[in-house]
Formats: structure tokens, C-alpha cells, sequence
């Protein structure tokens, strides 16, 4: 009887570890999965990223914004007497 | 029969333990040969399976401006590329590419003609270019991702920045100059996948160390394109043959703009001729003509041979030198050094010349750094001549007073008013300040580097005083003066010599300006070059409105303060009411124009007015007028507005 409880015992344990093993390497096949797209993701919004950066160089240059200001809004150069200098 | 049977038993036994013995035998060996000698193999094999690659495109680093502003940046794009053995159809595809991708139809049908197993049929295509080859579902035809150099501000500062091949590798300027920092490594990266193909895992990050290096200038894209625009309006006007305009810190050597006509945009760098991507600010001499007299004036007054109160006879405009004669452009008399200077007498630069020496006016050159090179981290370099004493004539040497017979870059000149305007320093100029991580920090930073001192700081702000005479009234350059600002500098107009005759000629100069403002504490030193201006080619007139624009928009855009007071145009208009007032009559309301609050609160207090104050500044408007009836118990409004 004893022996027959120690052997369930020790089949419930493997049993157990055994779920555990499986359970464990689909998490980890899981998390793979997981880590991969997240890597890929951050490429391309690292990439995205660089090409907005380089919109917004291409739209903050100063021939672009000039002919911006001065066709579109009308505007002009200040002259030395129009600005003031703040402390 | 039981011994019989016992037997059997233990036969059955023996024979299955020696079964079960021989088949563990088999297995170990097989187990062996597997693991131990044919394992290497078979694990490649198998990681083979179940691995893969992903190849990253190499970056490329970001060169920024000084104030942290993209100049060149690059991002993936793709590339279509051709099999042209599993291409059947040669023409039709060649006719369906070149009319998608806008290229030449033969030149595609050469491409997939080729004998090569691999062919580049259009790199770095649009993504529109790249979805429409997509849907034409040619056989043989594919794309992959490449990274593309963009220059965000196209032809400005393009001279300094230079550009990267197609293949990534820099090949002008900073680009060429800082190649190893700037590019990138293709990146393999390993990754494991599961039976239907799909990624799992990749074996680890990107590598901190496969990452490129940013750089970060010191030019200032602002100050640059104002100084491209302002020297392409002047080449155009005077039908210049090309031009320079340098802007530097004069107390660090830092590079704010260099500007060159003809220019090019780095993005299309293939569309212009190879002379057009030169950066003539360093790799072009010149002979520096009348800008050299800033130099002599240094060092005579630093010898102490003259002052600015010496007067010296300038021969009415004649002068017999070594068998030849010298003439100044306008016949002059005895002349002050400073009136030499501010009208560039040639005769008067001689005589001032005589009494340096010419072998000290010979070192005082070297010492302002001409015929050597200034160490610009940039390739190209040129040091420009300046011949040894002993193999000059003796004509030679005196026309070397209003620089004739040496050569200098643009560079090497605007550093040398550099040292003037600093107080005597010539500085090393540098055009990176700083070499960046992908995180921002600086793992290599540039500073000022003082050459040598070449003359004390008070010899410099001498120098600077009369250099101030050559932009007012009466000067070779009034149109270099800049409204608000005391501005030094010194024209120069030199004849270039004609290679056929081997003489000066007669209708080709290069005009030059260069100076500094504000003269009292130059902020910036601007150097202007325009080669062979057609028509007047004097640098006071085609070279001094270049540095005014480019000055005036610079010192604004720094922040450099006029010294000239200005006030707006109504208080302009106003003040002049102010200060002659109409006397106060009792009964009468008072007139409180141009006046400051404090006065206007002590005035309404003695003559027992109600005062609402609006605004700061001084009085610029009230109600009611002055002169009118006042009524009792009610107040008299002033508004204020601060004088700009």
C-alpha cells in the first residue's frame, strides 16, 4: 500500500513537471513569437521615424520656409530699425 | 523435467540479455557515430533547417548643424534588381521597366541582355515606382531595401557637407572627410524559425558597435543660406565666373557658412560637372590684391615703423619702382596712414611697405598664416604660395605691399582677418564640433585652437579703427556698411594673370571683401570672392553688398545687438512733438507726448491731473489732447510703448 501511494506520488510529480516542461517551452515559443514582431516593429518605426525627420528637415529649410513666408503670408525681412533685441 | 524446464528458462534468459545487449551495443555506436563523429555536421545541417538570416542595410550617420538640424539623414528605399536568365521575355519586360521606372528602354534591355546571373536594373526608386513594378508580376525581377542619403537643405552649405555614392561611401566633404565615423555596417542578424517558415527568435540585438556615429558641424544652415542666396544674386548680377563668401567665429575658428557659386544639389550630385562640387573656400587660390594692405598696416604698426598719424607722400598717383611704375587709381598727395588704408593707395602701401622692410613684412605673412595651410578638417586643403624673400625681385617685392606675387585661399584670408578682429590670435578653423553616439553623446568634441599670436591686441583694435574708415563716406566700400553696426574691412580688386601672355590682365579681377562687425566686438568675419565680375570690378562695389546682406542677416540672426539706438517709426514721428511741448496752461489739458512715466506721473502731480498710465515706454499718445479744455474729476489716459 505504501509503495502503491509513493508510486502515485512520484507519477503525479512527473505528470506535473511534465505539464510544467510543456507549458513552459509554449510560453517561451510564445514569447518568441511576441519578440520577434515587437523587433520588427521597432525597425520600422525606427525607420518611419527617420523618414519623418527627414520631412521635417526637408520642410524646415530655411529656402522653404522663406518661400513660404514670402509668397504665401506676404512677409518680409525685418529691418534693423523693426527689431527689438530682448535681454 | 523441472531441471529441464529451468534450463530452457535460463537459455531464454541469457539469449535476451544478450539480444537486448547487442541492440544497446548498436544503438551507442550509432549514438556515437551521430554525436561524436558526424555531429558537427549534422548540427549545421540541422541549424541549417531551422535558422535563418535577416541582413540590415547599413545606415548611414546624420550629419547636423550646429543647432541640432538635419543636413543629411538617410532612410531605406528600394532597389528593383533582375535574374536575367530566368527572364523569358527579354523586350516585353525591358519595355514594361523602363516605362514604370522612366529610364531608357535600351538600357534595361543591355541590363537584361547580360550574361551576369544578378543585374541592378534602377536603385533606390520611389515606393510609388516600387508598388507599380510590383503589380506588373514580372518573372525575374525583384526589389530589396537599400538606404538612400537625403540632404534636406539641397544646395545650401552642399560645398561643406559633399555627398555619399549610391554604395554608401562618402565621397566629397564631410561626407568623405568623416567616412569612417559616418558609415554604417551591413548588420546579419541570425534568427530561428518554426516549421512553416515563421521568425521565432533572433539570436540577439543589434550590436551597439556595428551602429554609425553622427557629426555634428559648426556650420549654422541659416547663416548659411542666407550667404548662398545673397553670393548667387551678386554672381548672377555682375556675371561672375564663380564666388565665395565665408562666415567664421573670429574668436573660435568655427565655420558658421561657406557658400560657393556655382552650386550643386547633393541629391542629384551626378546631374553637375566635377568642378562644380569643389569646394573653392579651400581648394582655390587667389591672388588677394588690396586686402593684403590690412596685413602690412598690421605689422607695420606692430614694428612700430608708422602710426595711424603718419603721414607718407603717395606721389600724386606716380611711382618709380625697380624700372616700372606704379600708379594708384586716383592721383593722391601726402596722405595719413589711416586715409592710405580707407582709399587703398598703392603708392601709399609702398612707402609704408619701405618702412616695415621687406623681409619683416615677409614673416609678418607667414605669421598671419598665408602659404601654409590652416589644418581645416577638410579634404582638399591647398596652402596657396608665398615665395621665399630671396627669389623675389626687388619689383616683386614692392608690389607684394598691395598683394601681388602671392596666393591664398579663401580661407587662409578670412582666417588672417580673423586674427585681427580677435585681438591678435590665429585660430585653427574646425568645421565638426563634435562626433555623436546613436544616443546623443559626444564621443569626440573640437574646440579653438590658437595657432600662434601674431600681433598684441592692441595693435589688432588699431588696426580694426582704421579698417572702420574703409566702410564710411569716402572709403573704397561705403556699400559694405551695415545700418546699426560699426563694420571694419578691407576691399581688394586683383588682377588675375593671363596663362597665355604670362602677364596681368587688363580685363579679368577677382574682387574681394572681407571684415568683421561689429568692429568694437566682432561677432563674425565674412569673406566675399567673386572671380572675374564682368563690368565694374571693383570689390567695394560688387563684393561689400554681399557682406552687408549676409552681415546684417547674420548678426540678427546671432542676436548681436546694433549699437546705433533706433526707435520705431511712430515714436519717430511723435517724439519730435515731445521734445518741443507746449507750455502748460492752467485749465488746459497738458501735453505729456515723449515723455517717460516717471515724468508724466511727477508733471500730473504737480499740476493735480488724474493720470491712467497704459503700457511702458515713453508717452505716445493721451487723451484728451493736449490743449484741450480739462474737465473736473476726469483723468487724463497715456498710453505708453517702449522705443525699440
Amino acid at each position: 500500500m505504501k509503495l502503491f501511494r509513493l508510486s502515485a506520488i512520484m507519477l503525479l510529480f512527473f505528470l506535473l513537471a511534465g505539464i510544467a516542461h510543456v507549458w513552459v517551452n509554449f510560453k517561451r515559443t510564445q514569447m518568441g513569437y511576441t519578440l520577434t514582431q515587437l523587433k520588427r516593429e521597432i525597425l520600422e518605426m525606427e525607420e518611419y521615424n527617420r523618414k519623418l525627420k527627414l520631412e521635417i528637415a526637408f520642410l524646415k529649410s530655411p529656402e522653404f520656409l522663406e518661400n513660404k513666408a514670402i509668397k504665401e503670408f506676404g512677409l518680409q525681412h525685418p529691418s534693423v530699425k523693426q527689431i527689438v533685441f530682448l535681454p | 523435467m523441472k531441471s529441464k524446464d529451468n534450463k530452457w528458462v535460463r537459455i531464454r534468459i541469457y539469449v535476451t540479455g544478450v539480444f537486448f545487449v547487442l541492440v544497446l551495443c548498436v544503438i551507442f555506436l550509432r549514438a556515437y557515430q551521430l554525436q561524436i563523429l558526424e555531429g558537427n555536421r549534422l548540427s549545421s545541417l540541422a541549424r541549417e533547417n531551422y535558422t535563418g538570416s535577416v541582413v540590415l542595410m547599413p545606415q548611414r550617420g546624420t550629419i547636423f548643424d550646429r543647432n541640432g538640424k538635419e543636413l543629411a539623414i538617410s532612410i531605406e528605399v528600394g532597389s528593383v534588381y533582375a535574374y536575367p536568365e530566368a527572364i523569358k521575355d527579354k523586350t516585353g519586360t525591358a519595355t514594361l521597366l523602363a516605362k514604370t521606372l522612366r529610364i531608357n528602354r535600351k538600357y534595361v534591355l543591355e541590363k537584361l541582355r547580360s550574361a551576369r546571373s544578378f543585374v541592378w536594373v534602377k536603385r533606390k526608386v520611389t515606393p510609388e515606382e516600387i508598388k507599380k513594378v510590383g503589380e506588373l508580376k514580372l518573372s525575374g525581377i525583384d526589389f530589396t531595401k537599400e538606404s538612400r542619403r537625403y540632404y534636406a537643405c539641397k544646395e545650401t552649405a552642399a560645398h561643406v557637407i559633399g555627398f555619399a555614392s549610391q554604395d554608401n561611401r562618402g565621397l566629397e566633404g564631410i561626407e568623405l572627410q568623416y567616412n569612417s565615423y559616418l558609415e554604417g555596417q551591413e548588420i546579419k542578424l541570425t534568427r530561428i524559425h518554426d516549421a512553416l517558415g515563421r521568425p521565432l527568435l533572433f539570436d540577439g540585438l543589434r550590436k551597439e558597435n556595428h551602429d554609425p556615429f553622427n557629426v555634428r558641424l559648426t556650420i549654422d544652415k541659416d547663416i548659411s543660406y542666407n550667404a548662398r542666396k545673397a553670393l548667387k544674386k551678386a554672381v548672377e548680377e555682375t556675371g561672375a565666373k564663380s564666388g565665395v563668401c565665408i562666415v567664421l567665429r573670429p574668436q573660435t575658428g568655427e565655420i558658421l557658412a561657406i557658400a560657393i557659386v556655382p552650386e550643386f544639389n547633393p541629391n542629384i550630385f551626378w546631374r553637375y560637372k566635377p568642378q562644380d562640387w569643389r569646394n573653392r573656400a579651400v581648394t582655390d587660390c587667389y591672388e588677394p590684391g588690396s586686402t593684403l594692405k590690412a596685413f602690412l598696416l598690421a605689422g607695420a604698426l606692430e614694428q612700430g615703423v608708422i602710426t595711424p598719424k603718419t603721414i607718407l607722400n603717395c606721389e600724386r598717383g606716380t611711382y618709380r619702382v625697380g624700372g616700372y611704375v606704379i600708379h594708384d587709381s586716383k592721383p593722391y598727395g601726402m596722405l595719413r596712414v589711416s586715409d592710405i588704408v580707407k582709399v587703398s593707395s598703392n603708392i601709399g602701401a609702398i612707402k609704408m611697405g619701405q618702412r616695415l622692410g621687406a623681409g619683416r613684412f615677409h614673416s609678418c605673412l607667414k605669421r598671419f598664416g598665408f602659404g601654409e595651410r590652416t589644418g581645416i578638417d577638410f579634404p582638399g586643403e591647398r596652402a596657396g604660395t608665398l615665395k621665399p624673400l630671396r627669389e623675389t625681385s626687388l619689383l616683386g617685392q614692392n608690389t607684394l605691399y598691395f598683394g601681388q606675387g602671392i596666393s591664398t585661399s579663401p580661407l587662409q584670408l578670412a582666417l588672417a582677418f580673423g586674427a585681427i578682429a580677435n585681438g591678435g590670435h590665429l585660430m585653427k578653423p574646425f568645421i565638426v564640433k563634435s562626433i555623436l553616439d546613436q544616443h546623443g553623446k559626444a564621443i569626440r568634441e573640437f574646440g579653438p585652437v590658437v595657432r600662434r599670436d601674431v600681433i598684441s591686441p592692441e595693435t589688432a583694435r588699431t588696426v580694426r579703427m582704421i579698417l572702420e574708415g574703409v566702410t564710411e563716406e569716402g572709403g573704397t566700400a561705403p556699400k559694405a556698411a551695415i545700418e546699426g553696426y560699426r563694420v571694419a574691412g578691407k576691399t581688394g580688386t586683383a588682377q588675375k594673370v593671363d596663362p597665355a601672355e604670362r602677364t596681368y590682365s587688363d580685363e579679368k579681377f577677382v574682387a574681394f571683401f572681407g571684415g568683421f562687425a561689429p568692429s568694437n566686438s566682432p561677432a563674425v568675419v565674412i569673406l566675399v570672392v567673386l572671380d572675374e565680375p564682368k563690368g565694374t570690378p571693383y570689390g567695394g562695389i560688387v563684393a561689400a553688398p554681399v557682406f552687408r546682406e549676409v552681415g546684417y542677416l547674420t548678426l540678427n540672426h546671432l542676436s548681436v545687438k546694433p549699437s546705433t539706438r533706433y526707435s520705431s517709426p511712430r515714436p519717430v514721428q511723435r517724439k519730435p512733438k515731445a521734445t518741443v511741448q507746449s507750455p502748460d496752461v492752467p485749465g488746459l489739458v497738458p501735453d505729456m507726448q515723449g515723455l517717460g512715466v516717471r515724468d508724466v506721473l511727477n508733471k500730473s502731480r504737480r499740476l493735480g491731473v488724474r493720470v491712467v498710465v497704459k503700457g511702458s515706454g515713453f508717452a505716445v499718445e493721451q487723451s484728451p489732447a493736449a490743449g484741450t479744455p480739462m474737465r473736473n474729476g476726469k483723468s487724463l489716459t497715456v498710453t505708453f510703448r517702449p522705443p525699440c
